[in-house]
């Protein structure tokens, strides 16, 4: 088996707190806030746990500060925060009237709620998503109540009709009141459409939420200390920090022991659904579970060369589609041709990519696609 | 363009950010390494005859991609091995006595017409070599026969004898020198041990999927079988139709070729047996003694027609708005 592939989690080593690390000057936070509107100033003092960004259109979970500190830039895509003082912020009223103010209670908090349905089928994904990131078996084994209280909470607001855990084989991971599912950990599986499968035997059924184990945490973090999390685990190569929302990668892969040099890549996420950084002041979202290091090399991952028709990336294609055929009507803008290949059916796993001979990018011709029919009126298509 | 932080420029790109390391000229050289084994028990067969016919092949093949290339505008890709694999499998389907002209008519309407009229790497709807091939059969028959080029040799054309004399003179080929190559036929596609072999290193470094091969040697045994069964007397028995004429050429290096064949585990199996059944059809009631060439040509063509059978896709077929 590659181990690229293998999602069995690692054994657990210590937890490296990158706040008890002897840093040379203070902290400086650099937040992510990409289509966000800052709700902060230059020179402002921020308190920790303090709402600093928000969506206006009430649907992407807001950004807080996670030190107490000085707002030292803002900008289009970040804000900088320095560490100062040991200001911290009011907690966060929880109105549990009714299921829609619990769930806006969660996206006030920063936690994205956007795929939770009223009376659902709510399953916890424990299988890591890609090799490597299993910074949530720390955890699943250290705070269960934690992340139970979280649990309960989702089912007050979601009232789902059955709940499951799925955990990688050989884990005997469990929550209280949820069946257990074990997954075969072997890429694609702990990626969410995979996991419902495998847990309600239909593929991409409505009604199913998927909410991954780091997430839960995070939801009976906020429930039990009123406060938003800004304390988050993460995986850098071998090592595990529990690190402030916003710690730079540079921190992040310097302390797990990187020397990074010109053309390296620097993935949130893992190598094969991850998303490059341009900047290694990039600041670490609260969503991330890890942090994926590639080295350069002169022969680039993807080229412009044709398809050869060896059908590697259909074999391959856990959604069973033809990458071929869509990339190569993407590839001439044909957007709408790449609806009769099923597009829709695709979950980005990016095995067909990997697997391609010509090296194609059949994934970023996927996404491209995507992109380009999301855009379309829908109107158009219900003409039909 | 470095920044003044002293900070490394980072490479940025979409998902995935790695690759398995197979690539194009990759696949090509294992190939190639794949077919040395057959071209030297040509060599060995056929008293450097066979050397000539495979370089010039090869050379004609590679200088024809070049020009076609340049043509077209287009940058050279000699580099990735595939026109020199395409000419290395042409010259071995021809008779190690070709006339120069004859391989170099051949390897070059190979990449002309199989290959680069359709836009080159990839692109052609039916496997190059065989377009070569049978360019030249039609046109010259009587170069392309085994028997009349090869008139000085020792060994005989087991095909030919079947198609002429009957099954009971298959009886004067041990199946060791079968194996070994003794027979007349193509320069390389006749030494049925040493394809064999390499047919099996390409499977193991899966370089090629074992769909196409197996289901194509399956539909050669099993219509060899029926007809055997039917009449011992009249019809070879499988396994000189596996070991005799380009049998296993065809199944683990033509038929395999990948931009002529389905993709997908039933069409390619579908595609490997229709062939194979072809194969066996050719030689019992066709004019060829050889099926190998035509069957994939036909096979080829019914491609598309194969790729249409489709399992539904995952979840199956959503509109992508829905998804928004």
């Amino acid at each position: 088996m590659n181990p690229i592939f293998l999602l069995t989690p690692s054994d657990r080593g210590p937890v490296l707190k990158i706040r008890e690390q002897n840093l040379s000057s203070a902290l400086l936070i650099s937040l992510e806030i990409t289509e966000l509107t800052p709700l902060v100033g230059k020179e402002e003092l921020v308190a920790k746990g303090q709402k600093i960004a928000s969506d206006p259109q009430n649907k992407l979970p807001s950004v807080h500060s996670s030190v107490s500190g000085k707002v030292l830039d803002v900008k289009k895509d970040f804000i900088l925060i320095e560490e100062e003082g040991e200001r911290v912020a009011a907690p966060l009223t929880l109105d549990n009237s009714d299921s829609s103010s619990m769930l806006s209670y969660l996206r006030e908090a920063g936690i994205d709620v956007s795929g939770l349905k009223q009376g659902c089928t709510l399953i916890i994904n424990t299988v890591p998503a890609e090799a490597g990131i299993d910074g949530h078996r720390f955890l699943i084994e250290e705070f269960n109540q934690i992340m139970s209280e979280g649990l309960d909470f989702l089912k007050e607001a979601l009232s789902p009709k059955a709940s499951a855990i799925a955990v990688p084989q050989g884990m005997s991971w469990t929550l209280p009141g949820c069946t257990g599912h074990e997954i075969k950990p072997v890429y694609p599986n702990g990626l969410a459409p995979m996991v419902v499968k495998a847990v309600t035997g239909k593929e991409m059924p409505s009604g199913v939420s998927v909410i991954d184990a780091a997430t839960l945490y995070r939801i009976g973090r906020t429930v039990h200390g009123k406060q938003p999390v800004t304390e988050i685990m993460v995986k850098v190569g071998n090592t595990l920090f529990q690190a402030p929302v916003g710690t730079t990668v540079k921190l992040l892969t310097s302390k797990a022991g990187f020397k990074l040099s010109d053309g390296d890549r620097v993935v949130l996420g893992g190598p094969l659904s991850g998303r490059a950084v341009y900047s290694l002041n990039h600041g670490i979202p609260a969503d991330t579970q890890g942090v994926t290091v590639i080295a350069g090399s002169n022969t680039p991952v993807a080229k412009d060369s044709p398809c050869l028709g060896c059908g590697e990336c259909v074999i391959k294609c856990p959604a069973r589609l033809m990458p071929n055929m869509i990339s190569r009507h993407a590839e001439f803008g044909l957007f709408e041709n790449t609806q009769a290949y099923f597009i829709a059916s695709c979950f980005e796993c990016g095995l067909c990519a990997y697997w391609c001979t010509a090296q194609r990018p059949l994934l970023q011709y996927i996404r491209l696609a995507k992109k380009e029919l999301f855009s379309k009126p829908i109107l158009e298509d219900l003409r039909k | 363009m470095k920044p003044i932080s002293g900070s490394p420029v980072l490479t940025v790109s979409s998902a995935p950010h790695i690759h398995c390391g197979r690539t194009i000229k990759g696949t090509s050289l294992e190939m190639l390494l794949a077919l040395l084994p057959a071209a030297a028990f040509a060599i060995w067969h056929s008293n450097i005859l066979a050397f000539r016919v495979l370089a010039l092949s090869c050379v004609v093949a590679v200088i024809t991609e070049a020009i076609c290339l340049h043509l077209m505008k287009r940058e050279i890709e000699s580099d990735n091995y595939t026109a020199l694999l395409c000419g290395l499998m042409f010259g071995f389907l021809m008779s190690p006595c070709s006339p120069w002209w004859l391989i170099t008519a051949g390897s070059s309407f190979s990449i002309i017409l199989g290959k680069m009229v359709f836009g080159g790497l990839g692109g052609g709807p039916l496997c190059a070599p065989l377009v070569g091939w049978a360019i030249c059969k039609v046109s010259w028959p009587e170069l392309m026969d085994f028997d009349m080029t090869m008139l000085g040799s020792e060994l005989t054309y087991p095909l030919s004898q079947l198609k002429n004399f009957g099954p009971e003179t298959l009886s004067q080929y041990p199946l060791k020198s079968l194996l070994l190559g003794f027979q007349l036929g193509g320069s390389g596609a006749a030494q049925s041990g040493a394809i064999l072999l390499g047919g099996l290193y390409l499977l193991s470094r899966k370089i090629i999927r074992p769909d196409i091969p197996f289901a194509f040697i399956a539909g050669v045994a099993l219509t060899a079988a029926t007809f055997y069964a039917i009449s011992p007397l009249d019809y070879a028995s499988p396994i000189y139709h596996l070991l005799c004429g380009s049998t296993l050429f065809g199944a683990f290096f033509l038929a395999t070729d990948s931009s002529s064949s389905p993709v997908g585990h039933i069409p390619m199996i579908a595609y490997g047996f229709t062939a194979g059944i072809l194969v066996i059809i050719i030689r019992v009631y066709g004019v060829y003694p050889d099926g190998v060439p035509f069957a994939i040509l036909l096979a080829n063509l019914a491609s598309p027609l194969f790729e249409k059978i489709r399992p539904t896709p995952f979840g199956g077929i959503t509109n992508i708005h829905l998804q928004r």
